[in-house]
C-alpha cells in the first residue's frame, strides 16, 4: 500500500507543488544571483517554474527574467495569498521565492503565521530554503534563527564566491560549530567565482545566464557579446548547476519524474 | 563573397622548440602569397614573434582584456588568414580558454577553421599532450617537428601517441639549421622574406652594388647567405605544402602557389 502510494506520488501530474525560498538576512550576499541559476537549471531541465520577487518595488529578478517572475511584498496579505493560495491551482508545481535582503526571518516567521509549515508537515507541499550566507560571522548566525524552520525542509547552504568572497572570517572552529548543528539535513553548495567583467557585461546586458552564454538579448535576438564572457559564463553556470544536480535538486523539486 | 578563412594557432608546451620560428614561416610565406596574415603574439612575459613583425599584437592571456582581443578576434570572419603564436608559457590557458568558451564552434560558425600547428620536443609527455589535443578539439591538427631539436630517441617508439601522431595525414618537418645560422635568424631586424626576394640570385636588388649593403644580411658572407637560403626555401616550400594540403582537406580556396 505505502509503495503504491508512493509511486502515485511520483506519477507524472501528481507532482506536489515545492517551494524554494532563496533568502539570507545579510544583504549583498548574492541571493539573487542563486535565484537566477536556479531559474536558469529548472529552464534547461523542461521544469517549468514561476518566480517571486520580493525586492518590491524594483524587482532585480524580475528585470532578468521578465517572463516568470512576478514582484510581491511578502508583508502584504494580498500578495501572501497571490503566493501561497496559488500553489495547488497553478500549472507550474516549482515556486522560487527570491526574499529581498533582511526579510528572511521575518518572511519564515508569517509563513509560520498562514499555516504554510504546517501544511508541509502534512505533506501538502515540499520546502527547501536556499540559505546564502555572506562571508562573516553574522552569516553563520543566521544559521541559528532559521534552522527551526527546516524541520520538514530541504536545506540547503550557499556559499557564495561570485564576487571573490573567501570567507575570511570562518575560522574552522566556529564553521564546524554551526554547520554541526545541521550536517545531517543539509547541503551544501557552492558557487564558484564568476570572471568580474563577464558578470558585468550579464548585468548590462540584462539577460539570464543562460541567455548570454547563447549570445542572445532580451528579445531572443542574435547579440554581440563576447565569446570569453560568454565562455566564462556558460562554464560557470554549468559548475553551479553540476552543484545543484550533485545534491539532488531535480529529482526533489520534481518527485523524480522529470529526472533524466 | 568570403569562403572560409584559416586560423594557424602554431602551439608548444616545451620552451625552444621552434615554435615562434614555424609561427614565423607561416606568416612570411602568407606574405610572400600577397596575403596579409593578422599575428597575434601570446607570450607577454618574453614577446617574440611582435618583435619581428610590429603589426602583431601582443596579448596578455592572464588578463581577461588580451583574452578578449585574441578570441574574439579569431573567430571573425574575415579574408586574410590569422595566425598566433602560443609559446609554452600561454599553452595552458591557451588552451582552458579555448575549451571553456568553445572556441573551436564558434569560429567555425564563421567560416574560421582553426588549425592547430603542434610542435612537440621528443619527449612521451609531449606527444600524449599533442594526441589529447588533437581527440579533444577535433578541428584540422598538424604535427610539427624541426630537425633543429635531434632524432626522436629509442623510447618514444613505445608510445603509442607518438606513433599516432606520426601516422597522421598533415605533419611537416622544418629542416635542419647549423646554430650559427639559427642565432642570425633571431635577429628582430631581419624579414624573412624580403632576405629571400632581395638575395635571388639575378635579382635587381642583388645586381645593385652598394645598394647590397642595405639589404637584410648583408653584412653576412655569400657563403652564409646561402646557407640561410638554401634553408630558408625549402622550410617555405614545406610550409607552401601542408598549408595547401590543409585547405585541400578544408576545400577552401589555394594561396597562390609560390617557387621559393
Amino acid at each position: 500500500m505505502a509503495k503504491e502510494a508512493k509511486k502515485a506520488e511520483k506519477a507524472p501530474g501528481k507532482q506536489k507543488p515545492a517551494v524554494i525560498i532563496v533568502g539570507a538576512d545579510k544583504g549583498g550576499v548574492g541571493k539573487t544571483t542563486v535565484a537566477r541559476t536556479m531559474l536558469d537549471y529548472f529552464a534547461g531541465k523542461n521544469v517549468l517554474t514561476r518566480a517571486f520577487d520580493t525586492e518590491s518595488p524594483r524587482g532585480t529578478l524580475k528585470r532578468f527574467h521578465p517572463r516568470v517572475a512576478e514582484v510581491v511584498d511578502l508583508t502584504q496579505v494580498a500578495d501572501q495569498m497571490k503566493v501561497l493560495d496559488t500553489l495547488h491551482s497553478s500549472e507550474v508545481k516549482v515556486s522560487i521565492i527570491d526574499v529581498r535582503a533582511g526579510l528572511l526571518s521575518r518572511t519564515l516567521k508569517d509563513m509560520t503565521d498562514v499555516g504554510f509549515f504546517d501544511a508541509v508537515e502534512n505533506g501538502e507541499f515540499k520546502f527547501a530554503l536556499f540559505h546564502v550566507l555572506g562571508p562573516s560571522v553574522a552569516s553563520l548566525s543566521e544559521i541559528d534563527e532559521v534552522l527551526p524552520y527546516t524541520e520538514n525542509a530541504e536545506y540547503y547552504v550557499v556559499k557564495n564566491h561570485i564576487n571573490d568572497t573567501n570567507f575570511f572570517e570562518w575560522d574552522q572552529t566556529t564553521y564546524d560549530r554551526y554547520f554541526k548543528k545541521m550536517r545531517r539535513r543539509s547541503h551544501e553548495i557552492t558557487v564558484p567565482k564568476l570572471n568580474e567583467m563577464a558578470y558585468e557585461q550579464v548585468e548590462v546586458a540584462g539577460v539570464p545566464f543562460v541567455t548570454f552564454g547563447q549570445n542572445k538579448n532580451s528579445k531572443n535576438q542574435k547579440a554581440d557579446y563576447s565569446l570569453v564572457l560568454r565562455g566564462y559564463v556558460r562554464t560557470w553556470e554549468k559548475a553551479v548547476h553540476e552543484q545543484y544536480d550533485a545534491a539532488g535538486l531535480m529529482d526533489w523539486a520534481t518527485d523524480g519524474a522529470n529526472a533524466s | 563573397m568570403l569562403g572560409k578563412s584559416l586560423a594557424i594557432l602554431v602551439v608548444s608546451p616545451h620552451e625552444a622548440s621552434g615554435c615562434t620560428l614555424i609561427a614565423r614561416l607561416f606568416a612570411e610565406f602568407f606574405r610572400l602569397s600577397g596575403d596579409a596574415p593578422i599575428l597575434f603574439d601570446t607570450d607577454a612575459v618574453k614577446p617574440k614573434l611582435s618583435k619581428y613583425f610590429p603589426e602583431a599584437e601582443l596579448v596578455d592571456l592572464t588578463q581577461t582584456k588580451g583574452q578578449m582581443r585574441l578570441f574574439d578576434t579569431l573567430p571573425l570572419r574575415a579574408h586574410e588568414p590569422k595566425i598566433v603564436d602560443v609559446t609554452h608559457r600561454a599553452f595552458p590557458t591557451f588552451f582552458s580558454l579555448m575549451r571553456d568558451i568553445d572556441f573551436i564552434a564558434e569560429a567555425r560558425n564563421n567560416h574560421v577553421e582553426p588549425v592547430i600547428v603542434y610542435v612537440p620536443h621528443y619527449e612521451a609527455e609531449d606527444f600524449e599532450r599533442g594526441f589529447r589535443i588533437r581527440e579533444h578539439f577535433g578541428c584540422e591538427f598538424m604535427l610539427a617537428e624541426n630537425a633543429f631539436l635531434g632524432a626522436a630517441p629509442q623510447s618514444l617508439h613505445s608510445v603509442n601517441s607518438y606513433w599516432a601522431l606520426k601516422a597522421h595525414p598533415v605533419r611537416m618537418m622544418l629542416p635542419l639549421i647549423d646554430p650559427m645560422n639559427m642565432s642570425l635568424l633571431e635577429d628582430e631586424r631581419v624579414s624573412l622574406a624580403e632576405f629571400l626576394k632581395a638575395s635571388a640570385p639575378g635579382s635587381a636588388a642583388a645586381g645593385q652594388g652598394d645598394r647590397t649593403q642595405q639589404l637584410p644580411l648583408a653584412y653576412l658572407s655569400l657563403d652564409a647567405r646561402s646557407k640561410i637560403r638554401n634553408w630558408l626555401k625549402p622550410s617555405l616550400r614545406e610550409v607552401q605544402r601542408v598549408v595547401q594540403l590543409i585547405q585541400a582537406r578544408l576545400d577552401t580556396a589555394l594561396s597562390e602557389p609560390q617557387s621559393f
